[in-house]
């Protein structure tokens, strides 16, 4: 039983006895369709599925080069193949390197080079055609996932509102029913019971909401930030909380520190924390430091130094993993939290994320009296 | 003459969690005014003059932060001080609040007994002037 052919080609030559060749030759392998009138090409291609054209590049009123050309402008996916004799040689190369044209044969040709020449013709459409569909596809994906993206940011945003609020009504509530003078112990018991809930519910929604925060996190937009003006914006904005403590806060740049390509946002953030964390774990009048320098590689060194409580050695790298709250509440400064209640939880966590995106690192060094935090950043 | 209690204005636009809110200003022994909005909070500082004020960030009608810069700006209200109680843990919110000197950030949830104790502390630092 024969099959229907796939592909359909358009063959265009003045000489119908050339025509009548061309389609006894290929009418087993696509569908041939002919005209002796170049006039009538853009008309048939309107109204078939054409795949491939094939035309004598001398023809009356119009060469072969001139019409594939027109047929590239409306139809830029269809194969386009030349025939011709040697004589036009020149006029030929030179329309394959302009584009007109994808493949010419000259005449005479075998049978089979001619089929062979069809049938890679097909392929080409083909490829062609899968690569215009697999970008397409692409691109719609892509446009999905920043829909997604900015979809998962106002998400987080509403559920973080949405779980929190909640939570903090359940929680002091129960805790201001228990502060009753009254309660019978059943009574007492059961809310000690919602109350734990409640803190369980509300350490997963943390965990929940810090997950989803990182992965948001994860873009780093790096222009190229003066460093001087960085480092003086992270004092003065840490200025209110030192005073606040009377402790002293100084700024040693080592030289002018020029610029660096990073995520301005992120680093401040980073710094900001490094410095608030030692002000938590500093007494009431100490000292907290910040160093910034140049490398020799073109990158940039921080240290941030308090003379503050100090960190156990074991914890020292434990201190950035998120969650982190091993730490003794009576190394609080002064029993007492300040600014930044959340404590080694999220923010040191935050800070080697932020450095890492940079490439860069942050590690700790600690005794009792001298706790140095140091951040380096590689050039880009 | 009677000594009055020190006032705590609590802004914050949930209606139960002003009122818990006020449970505990209550429960340490200061005054209540609640507002659940911007301009009544505004309103609530031109008519009392409340030893500090407990503000959520995110209202209605204006950004807490918002508040907080007018209420500095205010010559005869800069000094009050602010609390701000809130569920946006965002290091940028903190940088600009820390920038208009509030006294604490707190976020949602949070621990009754360290309210209590930022209420009671605040408090007795303004008063004690």
């Amino acid at each position: 039983m024969p099959t229907v052919p796939k592909h359909t080609v358009l063959v265009i030559d003045d000489e119908p006895d050339m025509l009548q060749s061309v389609r006894d030759l290929l009418r087993f392998d696509v569908e041939v369709l002919t005209t002796t009138c170049p006039t009538e090409v853009l008309a048939i291609l309107a109204s078939r599925d054409v795949h491939v054209v094939m035309t004598d590049q001398r023809m009356p009123e119009v060469s072969g080069v001139e019409l594939l050309e027109q047929v590239r402008q409306t139809h830029p996916d269809i194969v386009r193949i030349l025939f011709t004799g040697y004589t036009d040689l020149s006029t030929v190369i030179d329309a394959i390197n302009r584009g007109a044209v994808h493949r010419y044969l000259t005449k005479p040709w075998a049978p089979t080079e001619l089929q062979s020449v069809i049938r890679q013709a097909c392929e080409r459409y083909e490829l062609t055609l899968d690569r215009r569909n697999l970008i397409e596809a692409l691109r719609e994906k892509n446009l999905a996932l920043q829909r997604a993206d900015v979809l998962k940011t106002e998400f987080i945003r509403v559920m973080a509102h949405e779980l929190r609020t909640p939570i903090t009504l359940q929680l002091g509530l129960t805790q201001l029913a228990l502060r009753a003078d009254v309660l019978s112990t059943d009574t007492r018991e059961r809310l000690e019971r919602i109350e734990s809930a409640a803190r369980r519910l509300s350490n997963r929604a943390e965990q929940l909401l810090l997950l989803l925060h990182r992965e948001d996190f994860a873009q780093l937009r790096r222009s190229p930030v003066d460093l001087d003006t960085l480092f003086s914006t992270v004092i003065d904005d840490l200025r209110p909380f030192t005073n606040r403590r009377c402790q002293s806060l100084s700024l040693d740049l080592r030289g002018p520190l020029g610029e660096l390509s990073v995520d301005s946002a992120k680093i401040q953030d980073a710094l900001v924390q490094l410095l608030l964390n030692a002000v938590k774990f500093t007494h009431d009048g100490g000292h907290i430091g910040l160093m910034a320098e140049r490398t020799v590689d073109g990158g940039l060194s921080v240290e941030v130094s308090d003379d503050g409580v100090g960190v156990p050695t074991e914890d020292l790298e434990a201190l950035f993993e998120p969650f982190f709250t091993g730490h003794d509440t009576e190394h609080h400064s002064s029993g007492e939290f300040t600014f930044g209640a959340k404590g080694l939880g999220l923010g040191l966590s935050l800070v080697r994320t932020f450095v890492s995106l940079h490439g860069g690192k942050v590690w700790a060094n600690s005794q009792p009296g001298r706790t140095v935090f140091t951040l380096t950043l590689p050039k880009v | 003459m009677v000594a009055l209690a020190p006032e705590v204005l609590v802004v914050e636009d949930d209606p139960d969690m002003n009122q818990m809110l006020g449970a505990y200003v209550t429960l340490a022994g200061y005054g209540y005014l609640p507002a659940l909005d911007g301009q009544s909070a505004l309103a609530t500082l031109r008519s009392h003059r409340p030893a500090m004020v407990l503000l959520d960030l995110m209202l209605p009608d204006l950004d807490g932060l918002e508040l907080c810069k007018l209420l500095r700006a205010d010559f005869s209200r800069r000094d009050t001080p602010v609390v701000i109680l809130t569920a946006r843990d965002e290091p940028e919110a903190r940088r600009r609040a820390a920038a208009l000197s509030v006294q604490e950030y707190l976020t949602k949830p949070f621990d009754p007994d360290v309210l209590l104790s930022v209420l009671r502390r605040t408090v007795s630092d303004a008063v004690r002037g």
